[in-house]
């Protein structure tokens, strides 16, 4: 046992240390997993590195790519401009080696011209040799005519002296017979001049000049008479005057002729030639050689004569129809009249020697402002026409109107030195004017208060459509509904023929009955109400008890109450009273019955009376629907119901009626009302209605 | 026997047309308000109803689509009993889902040609 321990202990020690071997050996392999996995992490992370440096590098590449891409393309762009240089180089190579070609050409002509020229030169100096012994030859031949020029000379001046005298002896001659010649012209010429003068003088003045003899023959006649005359000058010359112009024969022309050759006086005369259709300015000279007439064509002036005429006469027709229909002033520049027309004066009311002399402004109104003043000044001033209106004062201090138009007269500086002043008087229009004027803002008065009346009044109206059209949905559902219950009554009644339905008939006759009143009852709401529109209730007084009539009130209401709803009543005070108990009944039964109509079952109605002070106060309160504040203005108003009583029956006319009711009693009519709460309404009224 | 409900507040009115449907054979339950009669008509489940506008406490549209939007009431059709003079009343009320009106005044004549019109509609006549 022990040994077989002993060899279990071994054995366990032996696979203990196996055990820790194995363990041992884990631990390394862990390790060393440790350590890859440490490895892979760190590859991971590396090659991550890596795998980011590619993408960068791919980047780059692309980038680069790119350059290149660009740069291919500039190279290109280089290589096809270098080709074109390339080529622009071989032309100017081209151009060159012709230019040297010709170059070439030109220093090779250039050397010819040298050696001809060299050629020349050689034989210049060839010349200038032969020219030196040219001169000395020539010296030798002068010196020989010096010789001959004194043997000459001699002899000359022997000859000279002789030809001298004879000389003088000429000029002597020639003077006398030059000095007499020039006398002779000179006596001439003034004689030539003299006629001349005459004739051309004669000949250049516009006038007709013709002279003729005691026989009426034409001695002469000068240019501007020749135009006229029908034959030549010198066909005319010696003819007699009638035979020339037989027209003539026994004018005035004649006969002035006549008597200028007769008197031997000066005759003038101006007419109208008629043969040549123009006027005539003819003076007749007599002399005792005869006539000589001046005559000068004085159509043109005559024509300028007549339209001056007619113009003077136009501007006189003028000034009289300005003076007639206008008024006229001319004042200096300064402003002083000078002068007014009769018209001027009568609207003005003021007398002429009240206005010459006086300043312009004695007519100013004061109307228009000194700035619209100024502007006037200041265009006349300046040499221009000034038109407007013009309010101005008469003497009497009234004012008028006038529609102005002022003309500056200028001097050589374009200065006014008076100014014409032309007004028309426009008071009646400016009066008109302001008439309707204020006529249209009358009319726009009237035309902003109709509308503001229309405008309320449609409002109004509105206001009342809407009631009325509510009313009209309203009474057609209170009437209609009793008038379908007499109709099925009656149909009814019809089918209970039977002796033993006697109670059914019955039934029904009260039903078609309290339908028809019901009916009724709001037909005299109506008729009230229209009775009391017109004024035509009558009031009754008389004496009773307000308790008792009060109890008798409320026994009728409380058949109209709903299912639990009762009447709480309180009297204070005196109980007897002067009214009219009709219309105050008529009161409590429209106030307790809308209580109850606008209360909900099992709801109090509080009524309570107080006479005091001889002033009866009357309190119904409910705790029905209440008003909505909103609303509660409108309550008095007809055909009116609160929104929240719709679809509850009424007219809509109650309250109106009430009102008026209590109006008749001499009372007043309030309420306080809570949405959702109730109502209270309050009535006083006079104990006595005759106090 | 066919079920109808009458809703009207006036008593007269509303008493006339039960005694006159009942005189014909039919089943019928009135209410005097809207409330009231909605109410009857989840209970009774009736074959048609008459209702009028003009009610206090839930009016006439208010009934209408109390019941066409309940499923236990959807399918029950309902005739006004209209006073309006108003048309627009009357197509409002069909606009509603009302299945037909009764113009007052009306007699029985009125009353029934409607009930069986509707009826008929209601079975797909």
């Amino acid at each position: 046992m022990a040994s077989a321990l002993i060899i279990a202990h071994q054995e366990l020690a032996q696979l203990k240390k196996e055990n820790g071997r194995r363990a041992a050996e884990f631990i390394i392999a862990a390790r060393e997993l440790v350590f890859q996995k440490g490895e892979k992490v760190k590859r991971a992370s590396e090659l991550v590195i890596v795998n980011r440096e590619l993408i960068f590098q791919k980047k780059e590449k692309g980038k680069r790519v790119l350059e290149l891409l660009n740069a291919n393309k500039a190279l290109t762009l280089l290589n096809v401009q270098t080709e074109k240089r390339a080529a622009e180089l071989l032309i100017a190579i081209n151009e060159l080696s012709f230019q040297n070609e010709e170059k070439g050409k030109r220093a090779a002509e250039l050397i010819i011209a040298n050696q001809e020229h060299a050629y020349q030169n050689k034989e210049k100096e060839k010349r200038a040799d032969e020219l030196r012994v040219a001169n000395k030859e020539l010296a030798i031949q002068n010196a020989e005519n010096e010789k001959r020029t004194d043997e000459l000379t001699f002899v000359n001046e022997k000859f000279i002296k002789s030809e001298a005298a004879l000389n003088k002896l000429n000029e002597v001659l020639e003077e006398i017979v030059i000095e007499r010649t020039s006398a002779l012209q000179e006596s001439v010429k003034e004689t030539i001049k003299a006629n001349q003068d005459k004739e051309s003088v004669l000949n250049r003045i516009s006038d007709g000049v013709v002279s003729l003899d005691n026989e009426w023959r034409y001695t002469f006649l000068n240019n501007a008479a020749l135009a006229t005359h029908p034959v030549s000058k010198e066909a005319t010359l010696g003819m007699v005057i009638w035979d020339v112009y037989p027209d003539l024969h026994e004018t005035i022309f004649w006969e002035k002729y006549h008597e200028a050759m007769l008197s031997k006086k000066v005759v003038e005369i101006e007419s109208y030639y008629t043969p040549m259709n123009i006027w005539l300015s003819v003076k007749i000279y007599p002399s005792s050689d005869g006539l000589t007439i001046f005559s000068k064509d004085i159509t043109k002036r005559k024509i300028a004569d007549q339209k001056l005429e007619q113009s003077l006469r136009e501007v006189s027709d003028y000034k009289y129809a300005l003076e007639e229909c206008c008024m006229v002033a001319i004042t200096n520049q300064k402003g002083i009249i000078q002068y007014v027309n009769a018209n001027f004066c009568e609207i003005s009311k003021y007398k002429y020697e009240e206005l010459v002399g006086q300043n312009h402004r004695i007519i100013n109104s004061g109307y228009h402002s000194k700035e619209f003043i100024r502007n006037l000044w200041t265009t006349i001033s300046n040499g221009k026409i000034w038109r407007g209106e013009i309010k101005n004062k008469a003497k009497d201090e009234t004012m008028y109107w006038v529609s102005t138009t002022i003309v500056p007269f200028l001097n050589e500086d374009g200065k006014p030195y008076k100014y014409l002043a032309l007004r028309s008087d426009i008071t009646m229009r400016k009066q008109a004017e302001e008439r309707i004027l204020k006529m249209n803002e009358e009319l726009e008065d009237k035309v902003t208060a109709r509308t503001l009346e229309l405008t309320e009044s449609l409002v109004k109206e509105k206001v009342l459509n809407e009631m009325k059209s509510r009313f009209v949905s309203l009474a057609s559902h209170e009437f209609r509904t009793p008038l379908s219950t007499i109709l099925s009554s009656v149909s009814l009644i019809d089918s209970y023929s039977h002796e033993n339905q006697k109670a059914s008939r019955i039934k029904h006759i009260e039903r078609i009955r309290s339908s028809v009143k019901d009916l009724t009852g709001i037909l005299e709401d109506f008729l009230s109400l229209d009775k009391l529109e017109l004024g035509k209730t009558e009031i009754t007084p008389e004496v009773f008890d307000l308790n008792e009539f009060s109890h008798d009130i409320i026994e009728e209401v409380n058949f109209m109450l709903k299912k639990g709803q009762h009447i709480q009543y309180t009297y204070s005070g005196e109980k007897e009273l002067l009214q009219d108990k009709k219309i105050l009944k008529n009161v409590f039964l429209n106030l307790l019955s809308n209580a109850t109509k606008y209360s909900g079952e099992n709801q109090v109605i509080c009524l309570s009376i107080e006479l005091a002070n001889s002033i009866v106060s009357i309190r119904v309160k409910d705790e029905g629907i209440g008003i909505p504040e909103e609303e509660q203005k409108n309550m008095f108003q007809k055909f009116y119901r609160g929104k929240n009583a719709i679809h509850i029956q009424g007219t809509g006319l109650g309250l109106t009626i009430v009102k008026k009711y209590v109006e008749l009693l001499k009372g007043t009519i309030t309420f306080q009302s809570t949405f959702n709460l109730g109502t209270v309404f309050t009535v006083e009224f006079p104990q006595n209605i005759l106090s | 026997m066919k079920i109808i409900l009458v809703i009207e507040d006036n008593s007269n009115l509303r008493e006339n047309t039960c005694e006159i449907l009942e005189l014909s054979g039919y089943e019928v339950y009135s209410a005097v308000n809207g409330m009231d009669g909605i109410a009857l008509a989840k209970e009774k489940k009736p074959h048609i109803i008459l209702c009028d506008i003009m009610m206090p406490e839930a009016d006439g549209f208010v009934v209408l689509k109390e019941l066409k939007t309940n499923s236990e009431t959807s399918d029950i059709p309902v005739i006004f009993l209209t006073a309006s003079a108003e048309k627009s009343d009357v197509i409002a009320g069909l606009g509603m889902g009302a299945n037909g009106y009764i113009r007052k005044p009306f007699g029985p004549g009125e009353l029934f040609s409607e009930i069986e019109l509707c009826l008929k509609e209601v079975n797909g006549e």
